[in-house]
């Protein structure tokens, strides 16, 4: 019983109280830069989870065998391959998204999102949690960034998915599909985010040192990012 | 000395290792269908800016134009032939031009007769919103019919004549970046068809 709780709490973990976007601000890179419309987001979100579960299950695997020394390059490797392949996919299925994400399908490999959780999870658990936390820290990536897309693409272009939404309510405000509307959507929504979220909770974190999540403790991650 | 480098690089090689054999073979599984994606792709493009043609011959490239003895702009990257029922009608030409936002590819479909029959941007890195703009048909039908004598010329009103284009607005360096490679399609299919 206890152990389905704890398989529960992981997967949820990353959906919300470490939302890797909005709560551990990882990743901020690919979250600006395909967020001009909701479509993209979900694109970039699935392709980046797939790498993560794959990644997380080899790394938790070979997590033994792997001595200290050579474990950077090892798990560079094993992310690496899982994004040629998430690459290499897309390309063959999903043409279209594929041309729409471009170089940011293969930046995933220094997506540190993917990196902190091989050193913070993926490391130090057994395969079948590592596998919940990418497909977690996915979807909490995944629904992050389809929420900036979503809100820059409603208020910047007037549609949703392509879909046009706000039927001339108002003119649409090109700003929001810029660069500048990227940052602000995304400072509003981590201030929500933050708000919405227990502030309780919040703090209890900080008096255990951080918490596992927080991006600054470890050292693997300042490096990380793309 | 074993455990310390050994160890560690046999691992390493090992991982690396089968990492590689993982990826030789997931790409061994989508190369065809790649490759495939990428002729209908291509075939797709052509068809666009030349809805009369059935058929699109081999493309012909700058190089081996200029080793036939053709004059060729500089920003021409390749020619298309053009067949409908086995017969050249006309061309497409893929022409490279400097945008707002970096270099973007441009395919103009002409006939023998200098008539364009299409233009489409098929590769653009233009602000969205305004430059991009200019991959509407609502700009891009501007071109269409009759090519010019001379060049096109790009005006911010209401265009008079036949070989005006209209900018789009706050996107004048993009409106004439299209321009200048429709005019380097014609000056190539003029040369091409034998001066008609």
């Amino acid at each position: 019983m206890a152990e389905r709780k704890k398989s529960f709490s992981v997967l949820l973990n990353g959906l919300i109280k470490e939302n890797p976007t909005f709560r551990l601000l990882l990743g901020m890179c690919p979250s600006l830069a395909v967020t001009t419309m909701a479509k993209n987001g979900l694109g970039m979100g699935a392709a980046a989870t797939f790498v993560l579960v794959g990644s997380n299950l080899v790394i938790s695997l070979i997590r033994k065998i792997v001595p200290d020394k050579v474990r950077i390059p090892a798990y560079i490797t094993v992310i690496a391959t899982f994004t040629t392949i998430v690459q290499l996919l897309m390309a063959a299925l999903l043409p279209e998204i594929n041309k729409q994400l471009g170089i940011f399908i293969p930046l995933i490999v220094v997506n540190c999102i993917i990196f902190a959780r091989a050193e913070m999870f993926a490391q130090k658990n057994g395969p079948f949690l590592s596998v919940l936390d990418g497909l977690g820290m996915g979807a909490g990536f995944t629904l992050a960034i389809t929420i900036i897309g979503s809100v820059r693409e409603i208020l910047g272009a007037g549609t949703w998915m392509g879909i046009p939404v706000t039927v001339n309510l108002f003119e649409p405000a090109i700003m929001f599909i810029l660069p500048p509307g990227g940052f602000l959507v995304m400072g509003f929504l981590v201030a929500l985010f933050n708000k919405l979220t227990n502030k309780k909770d919040r703090n209890a974190e900080c008096e255990t040192g951080c918490g596992v999540g927080c991006p600054g403790c470890s050292k693997a991650v300042n490096g990380g990012e793309a | 000395m074993f455990k310390e480098i050994i160890k560690p690089s046999l691992i390493l090689f090992l991982v690396c290792a089968i990492m590689t054999g993982a990826l030789a073979y997931v790409n061994s599984v989508t190369k065809p269908i790649i490759d495939e994606n990428n002729i209908i792709a291509e075939q797709e493009s052509l068809k666009n800016v030349y809805n009369d043609a059935d058929n699109f011959l081999d493309a012909k490239t700058a190089e081996e134009l200029k080793s036939e003895g053709i004059d060729v702009g500089d920003n021409i990257e390749k020619i298309y032939t053009a067949q409908k029922d086995g017969q050249s009608v006309g061309y497409v030409v893929a022409v490279f031009s400097s945008g707002y936002g970096g270099q973007m590819k441009i395919l103009v479909g002409i006939d023998n007769d200098l008539n364009i029959e299409g233009v489409s941007l098929t590769n653009h890195n233009e602000t969205p919103g305004l430059g991009a703009n200019a991959a509407d048909p609502k700009f891009t039908d501007q071109f269409l019919g009759k090519a010019p004598e001379t060049t096109y010329n790009v005006v911010k009103s209401v265009p008079n004549n036949e070989n005006e284009i209209q900018a789009i607005t706050a996107a004048t360096v993009t409106s004439k970046a299209v321009t200048k490679g429709v005019d380097e399609a014609v000056a190539l299919v003029r040369l091409m068809a034998g001066g008609a």
